[in-house]
């Protein structure tokens, strides 16, 4: 008989299985890339801390380790954070990005970068500070958090939440459309540049802030196992049973925030990660549990995200493809050929 | 013996806020549930029955007047403590098909869990219990899509069984299922209130179900009051006939009206036998009078059963005398 | 090339000639006539003049990335009527008296002129460096006629100016066939799309064309050129070339100039050791950060980090930036020493009409010693 208690074969996947496969992926990463490092000196760089040449060393500390890192860390935080929302919204459909986070994202990074020159004045260089978009996004997607948060203390029901969260984003669309009219082709240039998001713009200073929040987020989306899975039966049984829905509801929107918001704010919008892992990880446990669930998507969201970004360097090219376009070129069909040969995602995410 | 009241209601009035304003659905509405009972509240749909179930799952407040849980008003129990006393069956629809028959019955237990989810000992034993009290033992392992809806409701009754609160309110558990479920179903409360000594508080439209199987019936009508009373003397005293306003259908002898439109016959014969034949001949407009020249006489031998008619002729099926009647 | 455009000519010239009688000799001969009336353009290679008696024949061979066909406009002067076999051509009558442009780096054709007295349109205004224009605008004798792409049609047609120069980047002219029916003459300039500074310089000729100023316009473009070659030369017989590398990394993509670009000329002109010389692109290639690293971390100069005026600025940008060589010697140049504070810059206004300068320039970072004379123009040091 099975009651949510793991039994040892998802044990065995999730503890030993996905980080194996992890690691290697994320040794593969890091010894692929535009220049071409021996595997040799890839290894000895990274545990001695020296290379024949210097800027090999350098290559792999400050180009590839923070990018590996950021892959890491935007394919958990996308993964649970699309789960969470799947969850709370209990619709196949939902993603991170659900609540009109990038949303509100975009429209901080629109406001600063569009209107750098004709009203704001301050940032005189044409390239834009990191921190400045990421400051200008994480404020985007905080106001739209405040927003979602106070409808949610006053909606029962989880799909009013949804469709206020649609429309904040289509509010927030429809304004950086207007600042995309008034603004002149190189600005436009920088914020398009921005959507569509990189794992590679981020240094070690950047990289332990986006950590923080990740941490934060993850830990938060840890401790609400319980009652992600008591909504699993419905909003209202789940009161019956002793859930604090409102209570429940916001602590997964700050999860999702932290989370979403972070990855958003320092990588931009990386597309698919966040709506497909959570379906491919059901599909392969075929379980609802999320204390099963929560580290299996966290696992299989930083395998596909390590998976897209070694094959967005296309090793010994030179140039890099854009992530979000190998995310959903590469996942997109392999979402496709597993949902169809396991017979649609009905049985593990019924309407 | 009077049994101990576990739920009562004291001039309670319920209803919508919208705004200021209040839209009363139900008022003076005074009731006991006592353990080791089976209460149907019935009534037309859109009545308010659900208002009432939600009312007193705290999902709603009431309008005015007490709703008084064991020992203290209901408005004072917060939502986990009113878990370990109410345990709830809805009609919404589980959706995660993904979820197996024991993971959904041990949604029960997660009220007595910590964040944690992990099942003591004594939490297996409940659940354990209550999948053998709902008779559920067979498809603990199925997956919750691959379920009748007679199988998937009984799992929602274990769920609330393991939950172990001395009270289960049902909202139309009968619902959507056919006669053998909605029979085993209303067996599977009745027991459970007799042997566990729960107090169950069912809310049903299906009069034929609830006259066989409650120990009381709650009644609410067009009137926006509550009658309530012994199942057998709201019908005798023909309060259900008022509520309901039945059409064609005599609740004192429990059959639906027949029109006499053709002949009488006289029916000879006794026992299932003959209610059965008299019923095909009422069904088709005949009327059965022992003193009428027609005659149907119900010859039983030890291996069949034949009809024969005041000419000698014989039938081996009622089909066949009332075709030739007609 | 050269014979399709005369077959094109043809039809045209023997058209003026039918209607002018005193043009006999035209009639002729007229693929002759039109070799040797051919202005000459001898950098330009998206750029035909030709004139036929007192009509000049412009032709932009290639008015966007990619075009298939020419524009042709035949520039008429005010004083002569025009052919009826003309007509139903793109007309545009010279000199040019009211004019409108819709790039900074239109301006310079004017400024190099001294016609810029003829400005009455220009969209986004406060990109404008030139001195000579800015006191025209503040005196509000020049109109704001929209941003960039989205030309406010009201607005030009209110100035109503007699030419309104501007650029496609994909050959979408819809935005023109108001004016053309209001009378509004437009013309395609293509000086972008020039593979070597002088070719783009010599679009100065166009413009001599217009205003009817076609002698001083080519001695403009001499002194230009014989400066830049001046400097060339000068800088051909260095030995020691400092390697260089541009731009810097936008999200992940660094765009660099192409081995074949207009910027890679300009390095070699200048005596630099360009580290993708042997790149075929002509415009920008697009590479990793890590590959520009890998190449570029011991690079003497850096050129072109866009918008940036201190190294500080660039290391809180990206800590990665520090890596490079060129930061730890400071030999990190940018082209912004004359960007105004509404974010225009002269450089994208007379930089590319004044390649000397652009030279010079290069010339002081990569060989001070050689251009002990030349104070910085366009370009500055990061602090």
């Amino acid at each position: 008989m099975t009651y949510f208690t793991s039994n040892r074969s998802i044990f065995f996947k999730v503890v030993i299985i996905l980080p194996v496969v992890i690691l290697i992926l994320f040794l593969f990463n890091i010894s692929l890339g535009s220049v071409s490092i021996p595997l040799p000196e890839v290894a000895k760089a990274l545990f001695t801390g020296s290379a024949e040449k210097e800027s090999w060393l350098n290559i792999i500390l400050h180009f590839r380790l923070p990018k590996a890192l950021t892959a890491l860390l935007a394919g958990a935080a996308l993964g649970v954070s699309g789960l969470q929302m799947q969850t709370l919204f209990r619709n196949p459909l939902a993603g991170p990005y659900v609540l009109g986070i990038s949303s509100g994202a975009s429209l901080g990074v629109a406001l600063v970068v569009l209107l750098n020159y004709s009203v704001i004045g301050i940032f005189t260089s044409l390239q834009l500070n990191n921190w400045v978009v990421i400051i200008a996004s994480s404020i985007g997607s905080f106001i739209v958090l405040i927003c979602v948060s106070i409808v949610s203390l006053k909606v029962r029901d989880s799909m009013t939440l949804l469709i206020v969260g649609l429309m904040f984003g289509s509010i927030a669309g429809a304004a950086v459309s207007v600042l995309q009219f008034f603004s002149d082709a190189k600005q436009l240039q920088i914020y398009m540049v921005w959507t569509f998001g990189s794992l590679g713009g981020l240094g070690w200073d950047e990289l332990k802030i986006l950590c923080f929040f990740i941490v934060i987020g993850l830990l938060i989306s840890v401790i609400s196992f319980k009652p992600l899975n008591t909504l699993l039966l419905s909003e209202n049984y789940a009161r019956t049973m002793g859930l604090n829905v409102t209570k429940a509801r916001i602590l997964i929107i700050l999860s999702t925030s932290l989370l979403a918001g972070g990855i958003t704010a320092f990588c931009g919008p990386i597309a698919f990660i966040g709506l497909a892992v959570p379906h491919l990880t059901r599909l392969v446990f075929n379980t609802s549990d999320h204390k099963v669930l929560i580290p299996a998507v966290a696992l299989s969201g930083i395998i596909i995200m390590l998976f897209c970004d070694t094959v967005a360097q296309i090793p010994s090219f030179q140039s890099v493809l854009p992530i979000n376009a190998v995310t959903s070129l590469i996942g997109a069909p392999v979402v496709i050929w597993l949902i169809v040969s396991k017979g649609g995602i009905k049985n593990s995410f019924h309407r | 013996m009077k049994k101990e009241a576990v739920l009562s209601a004291k001039d309670l009035e319920i209803g919508y806020r919208r705004g200021k304003k209040e839209i009363p659905v139900l008022q003076e509405l005074n009731f006991d549930l006592r353990t080791g009972q089976l209460v149907c509240l019935m009534g037309p749909n859109g009545i308010g029955k659900s208002t009432l179930i939600k009312t007193l799952c705290k999902a709603q407040k009431p309008l005015a007047g007490s709703i008084q849980l064991a020992d203290k008003s209901l408005s004072h129990y917060t939502i986990q403590e009113f878990a370990f006393s109410v345990s709830v069956v809805l009609t919404d629809s589980i959706n995660i098909g993904n979820l197996t028959v024991g993971e959904v019955i041990a949604f029960g237990r997660y009220p007595h869990t910590s964040w944690t989810i992990n099942f003591t000992n004594r939490d297996k034993e409940a659940i354990q219990k209550a999948i053998k009290h709902a008779g559920v033992e067979d498809i603990t392992g199925r997956r919750i899509f691959e379920l009748s809806d007679g199988q998937r409701q009984k799992v929602m009754i274990a769920r609330a069984l393991c939950q172990e609160t001395p009270v289960i309110i049902l909202d139309e558990p009968t619902a959507h299922l056919d006669l053998n479920n909605r029979v085993e179903v209303i067996n599977l409360l009745k027991k459970l209130s007799r042997e566990s000594n729960k107090a169950i508080l069912m809310a049903t439209h299906e009069l034929d179900l609830a006259l066989q199987a409650a120990d009381e019936l709650w009644i609410v009508g067009a009137d926006q009051k509550l009658i309530k009373g012994f199942p057998e003397d709201l019908v005798l005293n023909g309060k259900i006939d008022e509520v309901f306003n039945l059409k064609g259908f005599d609740l004192k002898t429990g059959y639906l009206e027949k029109t006499i439109s053709k002949e009488s016959i006289d029916v000879i014969g006794d026992g299932h036998l003959y209610l059965w034949t008299k019923n095909a001949l009422e069904r088709n407009g005949f009327g059965v009078d022992p003193g009428a020249k027609k005659k149907i006489e119900i010859i039983q031998s030890r291996d069949k059963t034949i009809w024969k008619n005041e000419k000698g002729a014989q039938f081996d099926s009622l089909k066949s005398v009332i075709e030739s009647l007609l | 090339m050269k014979k399709v455009s005369l077959t094109v000519f043809f039809p045209a010239l023997l058209m003026i000639a039918s209607c002018n009688s005193d043009q006999k000799e035209a009639v002729n001969k007229p693929s002759e006539q039109a070799e040797t009336a051919l202005v000459s353009l001898n950098y330009a290679e998206k750029l035909k003049i030709d004139h036929v008696q007192n009509i000049s024949i412009v032709q932009i061979t290639e008015p966007f990335k990619g075009a298939e066909t020419s524009l042709t406009y035949y520039l008429i002067p005010k004083d002569q009527e025009v052919p009826d076999s003309l007509r139903s051509t793109r007309i545009i009558r010279t000199p040019v008296e009211k004019f409108a442009c819709t790039s900074t780096t239109h301006l310079p054709g004017l400024t190099l002129l001294n016609t810029e007295s003829t400005l009455v349109g220009f969209p986004s205004l406060a990109l404008v460096s030139a001195p000579s224009i800015t006191t025209r605008i503040e005196a509000g004798e020049v109109a704001e006629l929209g941003k960039d792409y989205s030309l406010n049609t009201e607005v030009v047609l209110e100035v109503d100016p007699e030419l309104l120069m501007t650029f496609t980047m994909d050959g979408n002219y819809k935005h023109l066939s108001p004016l053309s029916k209001a009378g509004i003459a437009t013309i395609v300039n293509a000086d972008y799309l020039e593979t070597t500074p002088l070719g783009r310089a010599e679009w100065i000729k166009l413009f001599g064309a217009l205003f009817q100023k076609t002698e001083m316009a080519d001695s403009v473009f001499i002194s230009i050129e014989s400066e830049y070659n001046r400097v060339k030369d000068l800088l051909s017989t260095v030995e020691k070339k400092p390697t260089t590398f541009n731009g810097m990394d936008y999200n992940g993509v660094w765009y660099m100039p192409g081995g074949n670009s207009w910027m890679a000329k300009f390095l070699s002109d200048a005596g630099a050791d360009y580290l993708w010389k042997e790149n075929t692109e002509t415009g920008s290639i697009e590479l990793s950060f890590e590959a520009v690293y890998d190449r570029a971390v011991e690079a003497d100069i850096w050129l072109n980090v866009h918008g940036f005026n201190t190294l500080s600025e660039l290391e809180a940008a990206d800590e990665r930036y520090s890596k490079f060589k060129a930061y730890e010697t400071g030999m990190v140049f940018n082209s912004n020493a004359r960007a105004n504070e509404n974010g225009g810059d002269d450089y994208y206004e007379a930089g590319f009409s004044r390649p000397d300068l652009v030279l010079k320039d290069l010339a002081k970072i990569f060989h001070p010693e050689i251009m002990a004379e030349h104070d910085l123009y366009f370009y500055k040091q990061l602090k």
